[in-house]
């Protein structure tokens, strides 16, 4: 059943009163102990996701203007969070609807500076340089956050992202398919044992490890591994292989929750197989479909993680954070062809992010972008960016309270936006990653802002 | 004050370096680590130092489970870009190489008597004079030399055959041929430069 604007708005006059209750004002965050468990899982929608199908999208009136491609054919539903902000939603998220309260929705945020492919603006949500870098991930397991590392930093458990990182290499890519036959073989396999032969294999680790070079870099990063193989040997031959009748994603959430609880690893990466990248008009039309088929996994992998217990007092979703983001949206539709006849290209000036989780205040919609409807103008900021229009750009945003500005800006400036710095950064202070590890506007900018008022 | 093209041109590349600069992060980069070759390239040297001619190994066998050699190295495309994935090394892939590379040693260390694979004569020979050891003929440097260039071929330097060699003629001396050749085995598979690009 697609939810009608009055089920919208019932839902949301529901979420908005829980805004009074305790501890869940728009309040600064208070710091997560330690000693609390706490796990990250993204799931990243590959190819540049086009927000417009899910919690940024735009009346049919703009479609019918010309001005943006709907192949949903839907008038999008008004969703309201819990902070009162609005946006608008399509049928497609009515899946996510009984999770609304477990993760807010970020909007208009803005990713590369410069650059609208696909690796770059990869690198960037990763790395926070379009060129590529040191990941986030790893970050959220440093022994700085006060906490004991898990023996991996993350793993990946679809196919890879493509990405350019340099500190990737405690972030395993590791298979529901692989499990079986991996712990079924460590168990028949003592790990490896100390001893002279150990001992002098690790040496020639240790003494070609010392260069400059790649290979010495290799080399450390051999003898790191080896030294924690044993450990690692043991958890993994614990896990239990996931049934092979049950769906990929159910599959992929009991190798996850594993991982989790048996301390292998600090975060996990799932990348649903859809691939949003739809220039030419025939890919275009299949987002719909293309977005149900994410949406349902994405609320399989949500509804496990609440399903599944971490302790006697809490489920694993109470334990870990979620992010789920694209590397970027979308245009509005190509330059050519009619409005029902078009594709769409990459839009690095407005993505949509949700989270949630563990330690993020859920139901708020953080952040808009522009040109929501068929007669509103950009500013003159927008103009210099994008001067043809064919992209929708995050509106100018206001930190202390997280809500936009109403101001149209003469000429861009980066400090006055939501970017992914400021989503990444908030994720660091969750965690309680050091400050060195913030990641900053621009290289003579300071550090993106946390956005206080999403944690709880 | 009229300004001339080459004024537009320097500034438009000066423009266009400061822009490359501001999206570099201020976070020092560190020197990118050299990767795994890859179970399937490490097989293919295998094959082509010790099988006889026109015989390649099956050493898929050692791999502990399917799939599991992806996570050694694979080359994976993404539109017309190739790259490698998975080559950095890691705990999980240093619990497999050693899981697999002692089946492969071992299988080296068991061909004294009735060879497990089939390999080539000249290292065959190679092997059944190491076959004597702790005899003093296997110790030989010839020997010695010879099976460690079978097995890691030319990419290492002189230093770490030395290494390897001071340190079986001492820990391993009277040990008995199968545990020590095992051993071996796995001591020149398991060294960097034998595992990683160079």
């Amino acid at each position: 059943m697609i939810p009608t604007r009055r089920d919208m708005l019932k839902i949301s006059l529901a979420g908005a009163g829980t805004l009074i209750l305790p501890g869940s004002g728009l309040l600064p965050a208070s710091a997560q102990s330690p000693d609390e468990p706490h796990f990250f899982l993204m799931i990243v929608l590959n190819g540049g996701a086009d927000c417009s199908y899910m919690f940024d999208a735009r009346p049919l009136s703009m479609t019918k203007a010309g001005k943006i491609q709907n192949y949903l054919g839907q008038e999008p539903a008004p969703f309201t969070g819990r902070n009162g902000t609005g946006t608008l939603a399509t049928s497609l998220v009515k899946p996510l609807l009984p999770f609304r309260d477990r993760f807010s929705i970020l909007n208009g945020v803005y990713m590369t500076p410069s650059f609208d492919g696909h690796l770059q603006n990869m690198n960037f949500l990763f790395t926070g340089n379009a060129f590529g870098g040191d990941s986030f991930i790893p970050h959220l397991n440093l022994p700085d956050t006060g906490r004991e590392p898990q023996s991996l930093d993350g793993v990946l458990s679809s196919d890879p992202v493509v990405v350019t990182v340099n500190n990737h290499s405690a972030v395993v890519p590791l298979m529901p398919r692989a499990v079986a036959g991996l712990a079924n073989s460590l168990k028949q396999t003592p790990p490896l044992a100390g001893g002279e032969l150990t001992e002098f294999i690790r040496g020639r680790m240790t003494a070609n490890a010392s260069g400059p070079g790649r290979l010495s870099a290799a080399a450390a990063l051999m003898q790191a591994g080896l030294d924690k193989s044993p450990r690692v040997h043991q958890q993994l031959a614990q896990l239990t292989p996931p049934s092979g009748r049950d769906s990929p994603e159910q599959q992929t959430l009991a190798l996850i929750t594993q991982c989790f609880r048996l301390s292998i690893s600090r975060s996990a990466i799932y990348s649903p197989s859809e691939f949003f990248d739809v220039h030419a008009t025939e890919q275009a039309k299949t987002q719909p479909k293309m977005f149900a088929s994410a949406i349902g996994k994405i609320v399989t992998l949500l509804k496990g993680l609440g399903e599944t217990p971490f302790d006697s007092r809490r489920s694993m979703l109470d334990v870990t954070t979620v992010m789920v983001a694209s590397e970027f949206g979308r245009t509005m539709r190509s330059p050519d062809g009619t409005v029902d006849d078009t594709g769409t290209n990459h839009n690095q000036f407005s993505n949509s992010i949700l989270l949630g989780g563990k330690g993020i205040r859920g139901g708020l919609v953080i952040g808009a972008s522009d040109l929501r409807d068929e007669v509103e103008e950009p500013s003159a900021a927008h103009l210099q960016l994008d001067p043809l229009q064919e992209k929708t750009m995050g509106l100018p945003f206001d930190f202390a309270t997280l809500t936009t500005r109403p101001d149209m800006p003469a000429a861009f400036d980066v400090k006055d936006y939501l970017t992914i710095g400021s989503v990444v950064n908030t994720i660091y202070a969750l965690f309680g990653v050091p400050k060195e590890h913030y990641r900053v506007l621009r290289r003579e900018l300071p550090t993106a802002q946390v956005l206080n008022g999403l944690l709880m | 004050m009229r300004l001339g093209r080459g004024f537009y041109r320097s500034a438009a590349v000066a423009a266009a370096i400061s822009l490359v600069l501001s999206t570099i992060s201020t976070t020092q980069s560190k020197a990118q680590n050299a990767q795994f070759k890859g179970w399937a390239a490490v097989s293919r040297e295998l094959s082509t130092r010790l099988a006889a001619p026109g015989a390649s190994f099956d050493l898929h066998k050692f791999v502990p489970a399917d799939d599991l050699d992806e996570l050694l190295g694979t080359w994976n495309r993404f539109g017309d870009e190739h790259t490698l994935q998975n080559g950095s090394p890691n705990s999980v892939s240093m619990v497999i190489w050693r899981v697999a590379l002692s089946g492969f040693a071992k299988s080296v260390a068991g061909s004294c008597g009735q060879p497990r694979l089939t390999f080539h004569d000249r290292f065959l020979t190679t092997l059944r004079k190491l076959c004597r050891w702790p005899a003093a003929e296997a110790k030989s440097d010839a020997v010695l030399q010879e099976f460690w260039f079978s097995v890691m071929g030319y990419n290492a330097p002189q230093s770490e055959y030395a290494a390897w060699r001071e340190f079986f003629l001492a820990s391993y001396a009277s040990r008995p041929a199968a545990e020590t050749i095992d051993a071996m085995t796995l001591a020149i598979t398991m060294n960097p430069y034998f595992l990683l690009h160079r």
